[in-house]
């Protein structure tokens, strides 16, 4: 397995997302999700989080995967396309500062 | 006359305010919804569920200025606790549109407001604002069937003090973050204890209730104190994220 690279990002949705990603061989591995908004139950972001694990990082398959989550749990400030950008973004992040 | 259970819990410490919160809320029965009144002392920074304490927090900061810490069962944005008055709304009965709960309890704080000369009105999802001003931030948690709603009146406003306890992205933008926020939030400038009656007024209107005042029972205060001990004043909560 390639080397484990770890990005950070600050995007702003409707609410702020602060994401932590940490990725290899173009797959999340593990994902943390921060921020103002709000989601009910609050419990549900572990899940949301872990379901993300082995996910390809491309923000389409992203928001293919979180679809159904924001289908099923309530959500204010987010959604799965701005989610799927704040990963990305901490992507360009982690390569940016590889520079 | 339908009738609220009117808690006036007086200042206490960050993760005291929070483990009554909760503690009430386990506790709560049909048809009796609770008013808690209260503020903090020592002053507190409270976190949201879904907030990394040491991305938002200057814990250091607030350890040497005495300001408790503490991470809130429910979600949004950082809150400087200091002149304000805190309401926690707990009810069994409660629209399940989350947007029309948000609206219904900011509804009974606004006609609160109203009677001190404040006219006020309420921003989705969760904010009160006066003058174009926000002067109430509110937030909300639904477990086992029971919602709390729990939000802080500003008085006053120290835009300074807080970023002393906050982190910000960089030192650069410390200034204008301050004279942002000094642009876009103010306190009512009343007391505590006008405040709290006038609010009073307004649940009781609004929900169209009397109100019965009451103090915690044994078992909520000791639900409250285990709380505070064993969750709210816990590293394990409160650098859960």
């Amino acid at each position: 397995m390639n080397e484990m690279s770890y990005g950070k990002s600050v995007y702003k949705a409707d609410k702020l997302l602060k994401v932590s990603l940490a990725f290899s061989e173009g797959v999340i591995r593990k994902v943390q999700i921060c921020g103002d908004f709000f989601l009910y139950p609050e419990e549900s972001i572990t899940g949301l989080e872990e379901s993300l694990a082995g996910t390809a990082l491309q923000a389409g398959a992203i928001e293919e995967k979180t679809a159904g989550f924001f289908e099923q749990n309530t959500a204010y400030g987010f959604d799965a396309k701005s989610l799927a950008e704040a990963i990305m973004l901490a992507r360009q992040n982690s390569e940016a500062q590889q520079q | 006359m339908n009738q609220i259970r009117l808690l006036q819990t007086g200042y206490n410490g960050a993760a005291f305010n929070m483990g009554l919160d909760e503690a009430v809320m386990q506790a709560a029965k049909p048809g009796l919804p609770v008013l808690r009144l209260y503020g903090w002392k020592p002053p507190a920074v409270s976190i949201g569920y879904f907030q990394s304490m040491r991305d938002e927090v200057d814990v250091d900061a607030c350890g040497k200025s005495g300001v408790d810490v503490v991470r809130r069962v429910t979600g949004g944005g950082a809150v400087f606790h200091d002149a304000e008055l805190t309401y926690s709304f707990i009810t069994r009965e409660y629209p399940q549109n989350v947007k029309e709960s948000y609206e219904l309890v900011c509804g009974a704080v606004i006609a609160g407001l109203a009677e001190l000369g404040v006219q006020s009105s309420f921003v989705p999802l969760n904010d009160i604002v006066s003058g174009g001003k926000k002067i109430s931030g509110n937030a909300q948690t639904r477990k086992n069937g029971v919602l709390l709603q729990h939000g802080t009146i500003l008085l006053e406003v120290d835009v300074d003090r807080m970023f002393s306890l906050l982190k910000v992205p960089s030192e650069k933008m410390r200034d204008k973050l301050v004279a942002n926020v000094k642009e876009r939030v103010t306190g009512i400038h009343k007391v505590f204890e006008e405040t709290s009656v006038a609010v009073q007024h307004g649940f009781s209107s609004t929900m169209q209730a009397s109100l019965a005042p009451d103090e915690p029972s044994a078992e909520e205060l000791a639900m409250a104190e285990s709380l505070a001990k064993t969750k709210y004043s816990a590293d394990s909560w409160n650098f859960l994220r």
